[in-house]
């Protein structure tokens, strides 16, 4: 039983870490993206695009820090 | 001459500044760790501004709007979420120098370094890598306050005469304040620094006929401000992946964030900061970049050195007069808050890493006033710094600042987490990739680094040199190693326990109060 809470807990770490890489990949690879268009107030897609990643970025830290990091510490 | 209006905002805001300082110095009772870490007691709400204010300088006030007026809203996505991905490294790194600060009592980014290593030479290599890229960075702060209070008063306050105000209030508010006294001041400073973007945007965009009209007449006239890739293609796919990688690697290596790890009351209060952090730079950053594009409709073709000072341009055009001063002091609050920081830090590895590796160990008072005076030396050598205007050796070191201490990521992450990593292995880290970072920056041959920043391949190398070196010498003892990685599991079992004896607890009351034998 111990040992498969265990694994789930790494299961999740590696799953957030996976994520956090994955946003980092998605930042890195947008400059190879297409033409940028104008979207709301006159902004180009790719400022709105990387303002909603930051709010993502901190969304899953608020997730990552609920679920893995107060775990860590109560463990 | 500056109007009376500025004049009593900028005395009003020194003022403040030196009353906190006072403040802190009369009410608290001085210990080298209160004075150095303010007694590792800043809760959450303190710690998430004195982080975001020390890490954004004066260079994110001035230097954004400058960038992104060149290069465009490229600019934005690069800076805001390079910056904010660094929250990952709280968990990564601040966790666990939270837990190693409060078991060994450390001060000091090195002091962490040495007692891993068990190693005096690792620990002054990283101490001379961190004081060398840091010192000549503070010396920016009081440049930029010149600039502004002579562009403020139209003269009537020299450059100099600027500079040396600026240096004085900071010396001595944290002459007496400490960190304690900087924490508090960088929340206000935060808090204006953020409310002044905001305003100046807002104000900047109201002249301007509101965000969409400024931003279709920006496009209309430059729409290559508008793509991807940035003004005249700039951001290449490997200059783009250099900078991303780079904040990332160098803002936790900031020896004035990295103790404020130390400093944190609890791990919630670096918790929370980590999810607030990403939350600010989004909105935060967005205000000079816009500001810096729309600048291209009022103040067309303008040099580097003049975009420089766009949003004083700006502002001057499009903000009432009134405002002006008011909006502007969220320079100084931008520029101060992380001189001061920069200062402390320096002043604590002087104080207490020189000091212990030449083998002298200081009484807790006179370390207190050594680091004082450290404070008040370091301040004069950067004013003197900022007067001489010592151009390309400060230029260079002060843009190779974040490249420079990127290289001791991988030291850092080697002594935190890979149990087999050595001290010989941490010195040929950190010599290899100050070595190559010094080599290609000698060289500026772009097809050397395949069109990377030097800094990624100096990381690289540096990474390369901590495994290698690492190998090539003999384990640690066993013991020493033990000692340290103890910590954390050391916490697991504590909690474990506490959580253990609570539980009995409440079922030992629970059996009572059934019982009858408690009401």
């Amino acid at each position: 039983m111990e040992n498969n809470a265990e694994q789930k807990k790494r299961f999740s770490k590696t799953a957030y870490f996976s994520i956090f890489i994955f946003l980092m990949a998605i930042a890195i690879s947008s400059i190879f993206w297409g033409e940028d268009r104008i979207l709301f107030f006159g902004f180009p897609s790719s400022f709105v695009f990387f303002f909603l990643l930051q709010i993502i970025l901190s969304l899953l830290m608020a997730w990552f820090a609920k679920q893995y990091w107060h775990d860590e510490e109560e463990r | 001459m500056m109007d009376l209006v500025s004049t009593v905002i900028i005395i009003s805001y020194f003022a403040f500044m030196l009353a906190i300082g006072v403040h802190i110095f009369r009410r608290t009772k001085w210990t080298s760790e209160e004075f150095f870490v303010a007694g590792r007691n800043l809760g959450p709400v303190l710690l998430f501004f004195t982080m975001a204010a020390t890490n954004f300088s004066a260079f994110f006030f001035f230097g954004f709007a400058g960038a992104s007026y060149t290069i465009g809203y490229a600019y934005y996505g690069m800076m805001a979420f390079g910056t904010a991905f660094t929250c990952i490294n709280f968990y990564i790194i601040g966790d666990r120098v939270w837990h190693l600060g409060r078991r060994f009592s450390f001060v000091t980014p090195p002091e962490l370094i040495g007692k891993r290593f068990d190693s005096k030479l690792a620990r002054a290599l990283f101490m001379i890598v961190m004081v060398v890229f840091t010192v000549p960075y503070i010396a920016v702060q009081p440049i930029g306050g010149g600039i502004v209070l002579s562009s403020l008063s139209d003269g009537a306050i020299s450059y100099e005469l600027g500079a040396v105000l600026i240096t004085i209030v900071i010396i001595v508010y944290v002459f007496l304040g400490g960190m304690r006294g900087d924490a508090i001041t960088d929340f206000a400073q935060g808090v204006l620094m953020l409310l002044c973007m905001l305003v100046a945007l807002f104000a900047i965009a109201f002249s301007l006929g509101g965000f969409e009209h400024a931003n279709t007449e920006a496009y209309t006239t430059m729409p290559e401000l508008f793509s991807r890739e940035g003004k005249g293609g700039f951001f290449t796919p490997q200059i783009w992946i250099s900078y991303l990688l780079l904040w990332t690697f160098s803002n936790p290596m900031f020896p004035q964030l990295f103790v404020r790890f130390y400093a944190a009351k609890s791990i919630d209060a670096i918790k929370k900061t980590a999810v607030l952090y990403p939350l600010l730079t989004a909105v935060l950053f967005a205000c000079p970049v816009i500001i810096g594009v729309w600048g291209n409709l009022s103040f067309p073709s303008l040099g580097k050195s003049a975009a420089d000072n766009i949003i004083v341009k700006m502002l001057d055009k499009h903000a009432p007069e009134s405002l002006v001063t008011l909006l502007l002091t969220g320079g100084f609050a931008a520029l101060m808050s992380t001189a001061d920081s920069q200062l402390l830090v320096s002043s604590s590895m002087l104080t207490r890493d020189l000091f212990e590796i030449i083998g002298k160990k200081l009484k807790p008072n006179m370390e207190m006033l050594l680091g004082r005076l450290f404070v008040v030396f370091l301040a004069l050598v950067s004013l003197a710094f900022a007067l001489s205007k010592q151009g390309l050796m400060l230029n260079y070191l002060t843009a190779s600042s974040f490249a420079g201490l990127a290289v001791l990521y991988p030291a850092t992450i080697g002594a935190l987490y890979w149990k087999r990593a050595n001290w010989q292995g941490c010195v040929t880290s950190i010599l290899c990739g100050e070595g190559t970072l010094i080599f290609i920056s000698m060289n500026s041959n772009p097809s050397l680094t395949l069109g990377f920043l030097p800094a990624i391949p100096s990381i690289l190398v540096a990474t390369i040199g901590l495994i290698l070196g690492s190998y090539a010498f003999p384990k640690m003892e066993n013991k020493k190693i033990k000692e340290f990685f103890k910590v954390f599991e050391g916490v697991r079992k504590e909690k474990i326990e506490n959580k253990k004896e609570n539980r009995k607890e409440r079922e030992k009351e629970k059996i009572e109060i059934e019982h009858g034998i408690k009401p």
